[in-house]
């Protein structure tokens, strides 16, 4: 049975993420409360690693269960198109275990809403909205700049995720998170090296390259989230891309999802089309399930 | 001593060092009391509240007079029972290691340690041998007699097992349906039955407890009796911890047994 494996210290999984930096990522998330895209997609990918992390404290001790690697494409600082995103690791290195990916945060202090109820003065309650500091941890690297060198993102990631499967033929596939906001640089063919990298496998199975096209404030498109492989279509043809490119949603990933009261089609695919703030959440929070 | 330890294993799941193995078993043959418990993977110090669970057990087996914890009195034992342990515990935590953590890690340190756990004495009352049980949770007790599984306790039937069984809390917690502090999620449950020499008194944590009574449930089991294949004729062949880490791993490839840190005990009655 695919997909299945035990993952454990001796048999790490691994989760790696494609970040889109391209200029656009500046622009507002769909109901995301005017935040930008680029802010959420790390804010979110920072808390799932603190939440790993967390679940695999055990005592003073992290247990290496997961391997982790983010690229970011756009343009970086020194011009690079693809270049790591995350703290402490660097593109010519393996992925990060759970321990050293720990070593690498960066606490920061953010202030969060809070609704606090209190006297109104007249025997009765009001509800007044307060900033509290929250400390979280960060290792995304949140940028936008340059344009959208997706190939050159997905080669990358096949060269890391080609040698990391070699080594650990035991474990659960990896997963391939790629997160985007629109269309990649004229003439490129990522879709190529997508499919490359699900005809990578471990002994448990092929692995599995999930797609999110987020959108933008103001957009009319309905949000789609691990669509039929029969059924979808898009007249948007980088939306109809990055579908192709996605893997079919395994029957394992299904099941977990249904335990959080989220059932998927039996031919779902690792897409998410347009999706806005909601959506992009849900999506990576089943896109992540093995790690639960 | 009312009864011998014929095995008593317990190992971490397949590729995780031993230090990483949350269950724990204690057992006392002078004092005719054993029980052991399922730290819960993911929960803070969670392989230091089941050590602590079960060392005190051996010490105190006062939980055994716990029936019915919807009653006060009941309630109260369990309270006046646990909360020594959860001060140990408490008290065994480097917290100045985790000052400074994020919301996500104070949230996680805040809910403390969970754990299943089964406990057990047997006393002679009026000349009767008997054994009293009690239990929260997805660690189970099999007693068997003359060649044939007698009781099933807590758990009965496979679908009974969920992913998140009943616990003891390592920190009492807002009980959402009661909007009561409790230490405990659920229910216990406790009984007392009348033993023999002889008999076979076998506990174990969740993943060698389930595929027990998976066994028990399917069909082949009748005809395969003879050929030593029930449940406790394997178990009862285990003689050493290599030989259950090979019983555990051979069940485990065989998608027999769910990949989890793994228990046995196995007593005989005098």
């Amino acid at each position: 049975m695919p997909y299945s494996a035990e993952i454990s210290s001796g048999n790490p999984a691994l989760f790696g993420f494609l970040i889109d930096q391209s200029t656009s990522m500046k622009e507002k998330m769909a109901g995301g409360g005017g935040i930008k895209k680029s802010k959420i997609v790390a804010d979110y990918i920072d808390k799932f690693f603190d939440g790993l992390i967390t679940r695999n404290i055990s005592g003073e001790r992290i247990k290496n269960r997961f391997d982790i690697f983010a690229l970011g494409y756009g343009r970086d600082e020194n011009d690079n198109k693809v270049y790591s995103v995350l703290n402490g690791w660097v593109m010519d290195k393996p992925p990060l275990n759970l321990e050293t990916l720990d070593s690498a945060k960066q606490a920061r202090t953010v202030m969060k809403k809070v609704i606090k109820k209190e006297p109104d003065g007249a025997g009765g309650i009001i509800e007044k909205t307060t900033e509290v500091p929250e400390t979280v941890n960060c290792w995304i690297n949140e940028r936008f700049a340059g344009d959208t060198p997706m190939e050159a993102a997905f080669r990358e990631a096949y060269h890391i995720i080609n040698d990391w499967t070699q080594k650990h033929q035991n474990s659960f596939p990896p997963i391939l998170i790629n997160v985007t906001d629109g269309a990649h640089n004229e003439g490129e063919k990522p879709e190529d090296f997508a499919r490359d990298i699900r005809n990578l496998r471990t002994s448990d199975g092929e692995v599995l390259v999930f797609n999110v096209y987020i959108a933008e404030e103001g957009s009319n498109e309905p949000s789609i989230k691990f669509p039929s492989r029969s059924d979808f279509t898009s007249p948007d043809q980088f939306a109809q891309k990055l579908f192709m490119m996605s893997s079919n949603v395994p029957k394992e990933i299904r099941d977990l999802a249904v335990k959080r009261d989220k059932s998927l089609q039996e031919d779902a695919v690792g897409f998410g089309c347009n999706v806005d703030f909601n959506d992009f959440y849900d999506f990576l929070d089943i896109g992540t399930r093995p790690a639960a | 001593m009312l009864f011998d330890v014929i095995a008593n294993f317990s190992i971490a799941k397949e590729s995780e060092p031993d230090f990483d193995n949350n269950d724990s078993i204690s057992v006392s043959e002078e004092k005719s009391c054993f029980c052991v418990s399922d730290g819960v993977t993911g929960s803070f110090y969670s392989r230091d509240w089941a050590i602590l669970l079960t060392n005190n057990f051996i010490e105190n087996t006062s939980l055994l007079e716990i029936s019915d914890i919807s009653q006060e009195g009941d309630m109260k034992l369990l309270s006046k029972w646990l909360n020594p342990i959860q001060e140990k515990w408490h008290l065994s935590i480097p917290w100045e290691k985790f000052e400074n953590a994020s919301e996500i890690r104070k949230k996680y340190f805040n809910d403390g340690g969970k754990a299943t756990f089964l406990g057990g004495k047997v006393d002679i009352i009026n000349g009767k041998k008997i054994l009293k049980i009690f239990a929260v949770g997805d660690s189970n007790l099999f007693l068997v007699r003359n060649d044939t599984n007698v009781l099933s306790f807590p758990l009965t039937n496979s679908e009974e097992f969920t992913s998140v069984p009943n616990q003891l809390f390592s920190k009492e917690r807002m009980d959402p349906s009661t909007q009561k502090m409790s230490s405990i999620s659920g229910i216990v449950k406790s009984m007392t039955i009348d033993i023999q020499k002889d008999d076979s008194i076998i506990a174990a944590t969740d993943a060698v407890s389930r595929w027990y009574i998976n066994t028990l449930e399917s069909d082949h089991i009748e005809t395969a009796k003879n050929l030593f294949s029930n449940p406790w004729s394997e178990l009862f062949e285990i003689k050493d911890i290599k030989n259950f880490k090979e019983f555990v791993y051979d069940k485990k490839y065989l998608r027999l047994m769910h990949s989890d840190d793994a228990s046995l005990l196995i007593l005989k009655v005098k």
